[in-house]
C-alpha cells in the first residue's frame, strides 16, 4: 500500500511529531526528508545525502542493491527480517538498528518512508538474558553432575557392604539397581534440548540394556517404548517401576529362561504393561503386603503416578501400570 | 595387568579398586594429580582409571595427558559423572580406551578391561558393554 501525500512539507510535520528516527528516500536513493530525532540518531544532518552513508562502509554495496529490488515492488514491510542491521553515525560508530519501509507518493513523487530505531538496549538486554540462562545451565548441569557422584559414593557404599556382609549381598545389589534406575535419569536429562526433561524411550532403553547386562542368550527383555519427553519425577518413578518389574521377572518368571515384554506409552497418560511368558504368579500374591519389596514397590509407585497396578497370570505373568 | 585408580572420593576408589581385583588384576589407587604422578613413576601401570574432575579443581584429563607425555603406552579409561559432550571431546583427545559414565557398573568395568586383554584389532570398549 502506498500513502498519498500532497508534498514533502506537509509530510514533515508529521515526521517531527514521530517517536521515532524517521527518513524519507527518493527513488534514487537521496535523502529527502530527514526528521530531528534521525538528525539526533545518527548525529550529523541527513538530507540531501545518500541513505546509504546511514550504513556501514562493508554493507552499503549490498543495501544499494536490496534497495534497487525495493524499488522494483515497493510495500510495507520490516527490512532485512532475521538480519542483524546496523547504522552508522557521523562519527563512525555503529549501533543495532530496526528499520521499518513503506512506500508513499508525495507531490506526485515516489518515495520510501524509512523508520529506524536503535535496538542498543535491547541487543544488551538480550546479551544479559543470554548470557544469565548459560549460567543457570551450566550450574544447572553441576547439581546433576554432583548428584551422579553422589548416588556413586551410596551404590560403591553399598558395594563395600556387600562385600563385607556376603549374605546381604543380594539384597543391597536391588537396591543398588533401584539407584542407578534413578542416576540413569540424571544421565539422559543432558541429552533433550530441555535440560528438565527426559525422553522416555532412550532412558527405558539404556535402563533395561544395563539391567539385561550378562544375562543367558535364553533369557530376552524386549521393551516397547514410545518416544515421548516427561519431566523428571516423573521419569524416576517410571525408571523404578520398570527396575522393578524387569528384576521380578529374572527372580519369578523367566531366570531360568523365557521372554519378558515391556510395553511403555507415556503420550497420553502413562501406560505400562509387562508381560512374560514364565510360570505364571503365585495364586496367593497380596500387591500391598509382598511376597517381596519388589510388588509392593510397583503398587505403590503406581498410587505415586495416580495410577494403580494390576496383577493377573495369563500363561505367564502380566503387570499393568495405569497413570 | 596393573592398573592405577585415580579418583579423589575414597569410598568409591576403595569399591572400584576391589572390584578391579575380582577380575583378577593387580591395582593401586591415588587420590590426587601429585600422587599419580609418583605411583606411576613407581610402578608404571598399564591401564589408569581416571577421574575427570578431582579434588581442589584437580583436572583428571590434564594429569592424563602429564602421564602419557611420561609413559606413552599407558591406556586410560575414564570413569567420570561428567559425559557432555565438551568434556567427552576433551578425553578424547587421549584416545581413551572407554569412557565410563559414574554410577559404574561393574560389568561395564569387566568389558572395558576385557576389550584391552583382547589383540589390538579387535576394537575399543564400548562404553562399559552397556553399562549406565
Amino acid at each position: 500500500m502506498s500513502v498519498a501525500i500532497d508534498d514533502l512539507a506537509f509530510l514533515y510535520q508529521f515526521l517531527e511529531a514521530a517517536p521515532d528516527a524517521m527518513v524519507v528516500v527518493d527513488a534514487g536513493g537521496t535523502i529527502r526528508l530527514a526528521n530531528p530525532q534521525a538528525v539526533d540518531l545518527f548525529g550529523a544532518p541527513l538530507a540531501g545525502k545518500p541513505v546509504e552513508d546511514l550504513v556501514p562502509a562493508d554493507a552499503r554495496q549490498r543495501h544499494a542493491e536490496h534497495r534497487a529490488r525495493y524499488e522494483q515492488a515497493p510495500r510495507t514491510r520490516t527490512m532485512g527480517e532475521g538480519l542483524q542491521l546496523e547504522g552508522v553515525r557521523g562519527n563512525g560508530d555503529r549501533f543495532p538498528v530496526a528499520i521499518s519501509l513503506s512506500p508513499i507518493t508525495a507531490g506526485g513523487e515516489r518515495f520510501t518512508l524509512a523508520a529506524v530505531r536503535d535496538i542498543s538496549d535491547q541487543r544488551r538486554q538480550e546479551q544479559r538474558l543470554r548470557e544469565s540462562l548459560r549460567q543457570k545451565e551450566v550450574l544447572l548441569k553441576e547439581v546433576h553432575h554432583r548428584v551422579k557422584n553422589n548416588l556413586q559414593i551410596i551404590i560403591s557404599l553399598l558395594s563395600l557392604q556387600a562385600r563385607a556382609v556376603p549374605t546381604l549381598a543380594p539384597a543391597l545389589h536391588e537396591a543398588q539397581a533401584r539407584i542407578r534406575s534413578m542416576a540413569l535419569v540424571h544421565e539422559r536429562l543432558y541429552q533433550t534440548s530441555d535440560v528438565g526433561a527426559v525422553e522416555v524411550a532412550g532412558y527405558l532403553g539404556a535402563l533395561v540394556d544395563d539391567l539385561g547386562n550378562g544375562l543367558p542368550e535364553n533369557v530376552q527383555i524386549k521393551l516397547d517404548a514410545r518416544p515421548n519427553q516427561v519431566d523428571t519425577d516423573t521419569a524416576i518413578t517410571l525408571g523404578l517401576i520398570v527396575n522393578e518389574l524387569v528384576s521380578n521377572a529374572l527372580k519369578h518368571g523367566i531366570g531360568g529362561g523365557g521372554t519378558l515384554w515391556l510395553d511403555v506409552d507415556t503420550r497420553d497418560g502413562i501406560h505400562v504393561v509387562a508381560q512374560d511368558d514364565g510360570p505364571g504368579l503365585p495364586s496367593d500374591l497380596n500387591p500391598r503386603a509382598g511376597p517381596g519389596i519388589g510388588v509392593r514397590l510397583v503398587s505403590r509407585l503406581a498410587e505415586q503416578l495416580g495410577g494403580t497396578a494390576t496383577w493377573t497370570s495369563n500363561g505367564g505373568a502380566r503387570v499393568e501400570v495405569h497413570a | 595387568m596393573r592398573i592405577l585408580v585415580v579418583e579423589d572420593q575414597a569410598i568409591v576408589a576403595e569399591d572400584l579398586a576391589a572390584t578391579i581385583e575380582s577380575f583378577g588384576h593387580e591395582v593401586d589407587t591415588a587420590g590426587t594429580p601429585q600422587r599419580a604422578l609418583a605411583a606411576v613413576v613407581a610402578a608404571p601401570p598399564d591401564v589408569v582409571f581416571m577421574d575427570v574432575h578431582l579434588a581442589a579443581g584437580a583436572d583428571g584429563i590434564d594429569t592424563a595427558v602429564q602421564i602419557r607425555h611420561l609413559y606413552p603406552a599407558t591406556r586410560f579409561i575414564f570413569l567420570t559423572a561428567y559425559t557432555d559432550p565438551e568434556t567427552r571431546q576433551r578425553a578424547e583427545a587421549l584416545d581413551p580406551a572407554a569412557y565410563l559414565p559414574k554410577p559404574f557398573d561393574p560389568a561395564g568395568v569387566e568389558a572395558a578391561l576385557k576389550a584391552l586383554g583382547e589383540p589390538a584389532d579387535a576394537g575399543l570398549a564400548e562404553d562399559g558393554g552397556g553399562s549406565s
